[in-house]
């Protein structure tokens, strides 16, 4: 019982010391990623919480025990061997494909937004296409690491599985997550060094289904469209992207200062989520804005070289299906939130409020970090592994 | 490159391969990396350093609501500085469309109706006009008694979306003095506000509707002023930031005197007609009666049916009959003969004989006493009021020059007084009897019919009045107006210094021995003057008379007109002459001016 306690300790682990030098300034970054979101968070959301939730910390609380959850996630990961994580990646992808599934039928699946992404479960719900990013990336490493030695066979069915939790998320729907998940796939695909003409062939049927997506579902179209010209319709469809400009472009160098954002107040909507950045480019201003975005370059970076020195190329795969996720997220949000790309219903890893994606961030961070201590120096690690089992 | 697969050991990749596919992923994630990076930077240096300040201003912009503070309207005053027109307090109800929860509408709208006394679709249409997300209050109703204070306070919880508050009204402390030149205030409908939005103009905002308060609407109105209020998102309102205030409206002077104006409202009493009065040398109008008359303070607070009714039933009283067109009869004889003596055919020295009618083509211009005066000169013409004196000058200078003189003294067209509503009275001439007769010329009998002023040809009081004020001031034609201090221009008419000496030895003997005897008191300085009787058929005659005082330094032009009161210029509109004049001249009145 007591060796599961250490589990509940966040980022300071004696262990630590005898990690290689990335893992360990993973370990760091993380947490400071961690902090700096939890911190803005508290910012972005007090106001909202005192209007709708009488209580100014209502957010932060449930956010914190998603927190909780995801250290526990992330301190299994981080000394777990990669390999036996990987063993239970298929079953994990496998059943959140049939929860994402149970979203869509009515009287499981909980609308937000007009979205049905939830599974309600007493006062938390489970966001089963957030969940299953870690594990996408785990499989999907698994799969086209060893592409070569598989049969059609095995191949086609991945495929497929891959296919349908695509299409689960895109019917929620969900399509900015599907096309992040797509993308990611289709990413460590060209990691794993797949012949050009599947990729290539692959990316043509994703965008179709894409252009198909956006068909159907005229309100993803007007998103795309107005995000160019917002100050057509203010009070309407350009209402969210012009608030956010308006946040961010008030920010100028050096911000107005944490906690005195004027359109966090309620100006500003979504603002605990999909815009929170919005929220910290007005508090910090330009230059608190350039120091996240060295900082997510840097975070990119170390995760880039934990894949080139990793030692297998599933390890490989792993690492950059985690950069991909966390960095390309990121910038994926941030770019929605100062009108550089569509707007989209993205969280920021680590700052945006969400059970569900605060724990999917710190279990990706988690892999990253658990392949950059399997990098050279595996002997500390096989030591204490077999210390636990 | 090696791919074995499994999760066993991989070789570290060898240099030559990392150019190859490896290194294309490498590439593909560092420009999209890039790019993404690239983008993001450049728009944040955009966003936040080139558009920073704009959108902090659009920032606070989205966190102030101004709640916008209507201006006092300016007062009126009269030329000696007596209050025609001001702002009174009083207690208004005004309804907050946002503060309404729409389910119970109907129902606590007829409560709120029943306490006003107004009918409920009136309430209705108010606030569909502004809306039901209207953002600042509507004023419903003004003028609030106690009761219905105190009934909007027990009904309270019904209607919470009433605020009683202290609004301004306008007030006219003289009543219906002087009601025509005044105008009145009302607020503006939806089609004016629609109309004149531009303008900074609001729902229930009060705009002059008539008379000088419309005309000097721009001066009297004032600039609205605003409290500017921090407010969140959902617009409660956080703090106060700042106060702009509303800049007042100006107060302005009028010509008019109120004494004058009332003597003048009290010679006419209750005959329709007007009475106008100014001063022959700057045009400044001193009184300007007309009757029937209304109550201005009416229209400060809502007009019942009731009353609009009780208004209609005298008539049309907000017809202001100085600036309408009636024949002028006699006293246009004036400018007959000023057209005979300006045009050199019928000099001053000239004698006609006089007759108890005279022939035009078959028709016969009767003398008024049916007999003849027996050969005269114009200032017996004029002091006898000879008809056939004035249709022989008319004949003789014809059609044209007589229409020249009319238009020289104003006759014809609006004088330009800052009245809504004046017309500009008729001075025929071939081309227009000839568009409004079926191609029928002009006529020696139209020229006959027109120097004893009858005919096609009408005037208003006000246009009498400036005539009157030419030969007064020895030949100007004034331009009047109610402003003080207004610059007006004078036109010069060039009368010979022998015309104006004849015309006003001629209206001098009106008085003195003529028509109009009853000025010929020793209580007033020595005056000149004009009767006028206009038959006006099928009614009674319509009655003139127009006058200059004192004779040889002229102070004042009066001219009283009464439609339909039968009797003569002399007998019934002299006698008003009179009764203003002596006023005018009162000492107590002339003394303060």
């Amino acid at each position: 019982m007591l060796q599961y306690l250490k589990y509940l300790i966040p980022f300071i682990n004696p262990q630590v010391r005898n990690w290689t030098w990335e893992a360990r300034l993973l370990n760091w970054l993380t947490c400071i990623w961690l902090l700096v979101g939890l911190i803005t968070l508290i910012s972005a959301s007090y106001p909202e919480g005192v209007i709708e939730h009488q209580d100014g910390f209502y957010i932060l609380k449930r956010q914190l025990i998603g927190i909780i959850v995801g250290i526990i996630a992330f301190n299994i990961v981080t000394n777990k061997p990669l390999k036996e994580t990987l063993k239970i990646s298929p079953i994990m992808v496998l059943f959140l494909l049939l929860l994402i599934f149970l979203t869509t039928v009515p009287g499981i699946g909980k609308t937000v937004y007009g979205a049905r992404r939830w599974i309600a479960l007493g006062p938390f719900s489970l966001q089963p296409s957030e969940l299953i990013k870690p594990f996408l990336v785990l499989q999907a490493a698994y799969l086209f690491a060893r592409w070569k030695n598989l049969t059609w066979n095995i191949r086609g069915t991945w495929l497929a599985i891959f296919s349908l939790t695509l299409a689960g998320i895109l019917i929620q729907p969900n399509l900015s997550t599907t096309a992040l998940c797509g993308m990611s796939l289709w990413l460590i695909a060209v990691a794993a060094e797949l012949p050009w003409p599947q990729l290539l062939s692959v990316s043509l049927g994703g965008l179709s289904v894409a252009g198909l997506s956006l068909w159907h579902n005229p309100y993803q179209w007007d998103r795309i469209v107005f995000f160019l010209e917002p100050w057509d319709d203010p009070q309407g469809k350009g209402y969210q992207l012009i608030q956010s400009l308006i946040a961010i472009a008030s920010g100028g160098w050096s911000g107005s200062g944490l906690g005195l954002s004027q359109q966090k107040l309620s100006y500003l909507p979504i603002r605990s989520t999909d815009f929170i950045f919005s929220v910290y480019s007005e508090e910090f201003g330009f230059i608190g804005c350039l120091f996240l975005l060295l900082f997510i370059i840097l975070y990119g970076t170390i995760a880039l070289r934990v894949a080139f020195k990793s030692k297998s190329k599933i390890q490989r795969l792993v690492a950059i299906g985690v950069m991909v996720f966390l960095v390309g997220q990121s910038l994926i949000n941030i770019a929605v939130a100062t009108g550089s790309l569509p707007t989209t219903g993205l969280p920021f890893p680590f700052f945006s409020y969400g059970i569900n994606s605060i724990v999917a961030s710190l279990l990706l961070a988690g892999l990253l970090i658990r392949v950059a201590r399997e990098g050279s120096k595996g002997k500390v690690l096989k030591l204490k592994i077999e210390q636990r089992t | 490159m090696t791919t074995t697969g499994s999760y066993s050991r991989t070789k570290y990749p060898d240099k030559a391969s990392l150019f190859t596919h490896q290194w294309q992923s490498f590439f593909l994630m560092l420009g999209i990396s890039l790019l993404l990076f690239g983008g993001i930077g450049w728009r944040l240096v955009y966003l936040q350093l080139e558009q920073g300040e704009r959108n902090s201003l659009k920032a606070d912009e989205n966190r102030t609501r101004t709640v916008p503070k209507p201006p006092v309207r300016g007062n009126i005053l009269d030329r000696r500085g007596k209050i025609l027109a001001t702002t009174r307090l009083s207690h208004s109800a005004y309804l907050w469309p946002k503060a309404q929860k729409q389910e119970n509408w109907q129902q606590n709208r007829d409560v709120l109706a029943k306490i006003l006394g107004i009918p409920p679709q009136d309430l209705q249409k108010r606030v569909e006009v502004a809306g039901f997300n209207y953002p600042s209050l509507i004023p419903i109703a003004s003028n609030l008694t106690p009761a219905q204070i105190t009934a909007i306070q027990e009904y309270r919880e019904l209607i919470e979306w009433v605020e009683v508050d202290i609004g301004k009204i306008r007030h006219y402390p003289q009543g219906e003095l002087a009601s025509h030149i005044l105008g009145y205030t009302g607020e503006l409908d939806a089609v004016e506000l629609e109309r004149r939005k531009s303008e900074g103009y609001r729902l229930g905002d009060v705009t002059g509707k008539m008379g000088v308060e419309s005309s000097y609407e721009h001066l009297l109105r004032g600039e609205w002023g605003g409290l500017k209020l921090e407010v969140d998102g959902a617009g409660r309102i956080i703090s106060v930031l700042g106060e702009d205030p509303p800049g007042a409206g100006q107060d302005i002077t009028i010509t008019i005197d109120v004494e004058v104006q009332k003597a003048a409202e009290k010679a006419l009493g209750t005959q329709k007609g007007a009475i106008v009065a100014l001063n022959p040398h700057d045009g400044s109008v001193l009184a300007m009666a007309s009757y029937p008359r209304f109550d201005p303070n009416i229209f400060s607070s809502r007009v019942t049916p009731e009353t609009w009714r009780e208004l209609k039933k005298k008539g049309n009283p907000f017809l202001n009959m100085a600036l309408r067109g009636f024949p002028p009869a006699s006293t246009f004889k004036v400018v007959t003969d000023t057209a005979g003596m300006e045009s050199g055919k019928y000099p001053p020295n000239t004698i006609l004989g006089t007759f108890p009618a005279l022939n035009v083509g078959g028709t016969l211009f009767r003398e008024w006493n049916r007999r003849g005066f027996g050969p005269m000169g114009y200032v017996g013409a004029l002091a006898w009021s000879s008809n056939t004196f004035h249709g022989q000058i008319g004949r003789g200078v014809g059609g044209k020059e007589l229409i020249k003189w009319a238009r020289n003294y104003g006759y014809g067209s609006k004088t330009g007084i800052e009245l809504q509503g004046e017309t500009a009275g008729l001075i025929a001439d071939d081309a227009w009897k000839r568009r409004n007769f079926n191609n029928w010329g002009w006529t020696t009998g139209d020229t006959v019919n027109m120097s004893i002023g009858q005919g096609f040809t009408t005037a208003t009081p006000l246009q009498v009045a400036v005539m009157f004020a030419a030969i007064a001031n020895n030949g100007y034609r004034i331009q009047p107006h109610l402003l003080q201090n207004k610059e007006v221009e004078k036109v010069n008419l060039n009368l010979k210094p022998s015309t104006v000496s004849t015309l006003k030895k001629g209206l001098r003997a009106v008085v003195n021995g003529g028509t109009g005897g009853r000025l010929n008191v020793p209580t007033l300085p020595p005056s000149a003057g004009k009767s006028g009787t206009a038959e006006a058929p099928p009614g009674e005659v319509h009655t003139w008379f127009g006058a200059f005082a004192p004779f040889d330094k002229p102070e004042i032009v009066i001219v009283a007109f009464a439609e339909h009161s039968g009797g003569g210029g002399g007998s019934v509109a002299a006698p008003m002459v009179k009764e203003v004049m002596e006023t005018y001249f009162n000492s107590t009145v002339k003394n303060k001016k």
